[in-house]
C-alpha cells in the first residue's frame, strides 16, 4: 500500500525578498494560464439567521420597562438573553456560510458546531427570558429553553458531520490507506483556514477578495483529492509546496503590512499571489481534466521563481 | 425554504413571541 505524505519536514520559514520581479514575467508566460484562469463564480447564499438579531432587538422594550421599575434580575436575565439570541444569530449565519462555502464536503467543515451552538445559545436565552424576566418557574423555563432551541435546529438543521466512512472507501479504492488521505486532506484544509485567517488581518480590500479567490481554488483542488484520492500523487506539491508558502508569506505580510505598504515588497506579495494564482488554476485543470499534463517542468519553473519572489 | 424551515420558524417566532409578551407585561402582573 502506498502511503502520503504531507511534508512536514519542510522548511517553515519565509521571506518577502525585493529581487527577482523580472523574471515573473518570463515564468509567467510559460505556464500560460488562458482559459484555466478564469476562476468559478463566487458562490453565493443567503444571509441566516437574521431573524434572532431581529428578536434581540425586540427585547429591548421590555428591558426598558425593567430598569424603568428598578429591577436589577430582570434587566440582567433579558441583557444576557438578548446577546444570547444576537450571538445566536451571528453563529446561524456563519454555520450557513461555512456550509455554502464548503458545498457539503465535509472534511472542508469548520470544527466548531456552529449551528449546534446557536441552537443552545437561543434555548438558554429562552430559559433566562422565562426565569429572570416572565418569572416562570424552573420547570416552565426548562420547557421553554428546550422548546425553543429545538424550534432554532428546526429551522436552521444542525452541523453535518463528517462522513469518513466515504472518503475511506475512495481510498482503498485508490490503493491508498484512509486514514493517510483523511490526515493528508485535514492538514491541507488547515492550511487554507491559516491563510483566510491572515486574509482576514489584510487591510487592502483588493488582497483580501483575492486570497479569497486563492482559497476558493484551493477548496476546489482539496474537493477534486477528496472524490478522487487516486490523483493525491499528482497535487502533492500543492499539498506541500504551495499551501505552506502561501500560508507563510501571507502570514508575515499581515504582520509587516504597515510598514510595507508602497514598497518593491507590497509589489513583490502581488506577484506571489499572481503565481499561486496560476499554479493553482493549473493544477486544478490537470486534476480535471485527468490528463497527464506536463504540470512537473511548470511546477519546477514557477519553484524556482517563487524562491525567487521569496516565498521559500 | 422547506416546510420544517417554515415549521420551525413559525414554532420559534410563536415562542419567542410569548416570552416577549410575559417579560414585558411581568410588572402588570406583579402588581397584584
Amino acid at each position: 500500500m502506498r502511503t502520503i505524505h504531507n511534508g512536514s519536514g519542510r522548511k517553515e520559514g519565509s521571506s518577502l525578498r525585493q529581487d527577482g520581479r523580472k523574471e515573473f514575467g518570463a515564468a509567467s508566460r510559460r505556464v500560460g494560464g488562458g482559459a484555466s484562469m478564469v476562476n468559478p463564480p463566487a458562490l453565493r447564499w443567503m444571509p441566516r439567521g437574521w431573524a434572532l438579531k431581529i428578536a434581540a432587538v425586540t427585547f429591548v422594550w421590555p428591558f426598558m420597562l425593567a430598569l424603568l421599575r428598578g429591577a436589577p434580575t430582570d434587566a440582567l436575565a433579558l441583557a444576557a438573553a438578548m446577546a444570547l439570541l444576537f450571538a445566536g444569530g451571528e453563529a446561524v449565519a456563519r454555520g450557513c456560510r461555512e456550509e455554502v462555502e464548503r458545498e457539503g464536503r465535509t472534511l472542508a467543515l469548520s470544527e466548531t458546531p456552529w449551528k449546534t451552538l446557536a441552537a443552545v445559545a437561543v434555548g438558554v436565552a429562552a430559559f433566562l427570558i422565562s426565569l429572570g424576566a416572565a418569572h416562570d418557574g424552573v420547570l416552565m423555563a426548562v420547557l421553554f429553553g428546550v422548546l425553543t432551541g429545538g424550534a432554532c435546529a428546526l429551522t436552521y438543521g444542525l452541523d453535518q458531520r463528517i462522513d469518513r466512512r466515504a472518503i475511506e472507501a475512495a481510498a482503498r479504492r485508490a490503493g491508498l490507506r484512509g486514514r493517510d488521505v483523511i490526515e493528508t486532506l485535514e492538514e491541507a484544509h488547515r492550511k487554507v483556514r491559516a491563510i483566510e485567517e491572515a486574509a482576514r488581518g489584510l487591510h487592502s480590500r483588493e488582497l483580501k477578495a483575492r486570497l479569497d479567490r486563492i482559497c476558493g481554488q484551493a477548496r476546489t483542488i482539496l474537493r477534486q483529492l477528496e472524490a478522487n484520492p487516486n490523483k493525491l500523487s499528482r497535487a502533492r506539491r500543492f499539498l506541500v509546496t504551495y499551501l505552506d508558502g502561501t500560508r507563510d508569506v501571507v502570514t508575515r505580510y499581515a504582520q509587516q503590512q504597515k510598514d510595507l505598504a508602497d514598497t518593491p515588497l507590497a509589489a513583490n506579495f502581488r506577484n506571489v499571489l499572481d503565481t499561486v494564482e496560476r499554479v493553482f488554476a493549473e493544477q486544478e485543470e490537470v486534476l480535471r481534466r485527468d490528463d497527464q499534463l506536463n504540470l512537473e517542468v511548470q511546477i519546477e519553473v514557477l519553484e524556482t521563481q517563487l524562491k525567487r519572489e521569496g516565498v521559500h | 425554504m422547506s416546510a420544517r424551515s417554515v415549521a420551525g420558524m413559525m414554532l420559534l417566532w410563536s415562542l419567542l413571541g410569548i416570552l416577549w409578551l410575559k417579560a414585558s407585561t411581568a410588572w402588570f402582573f406583579a402588581l397584584f
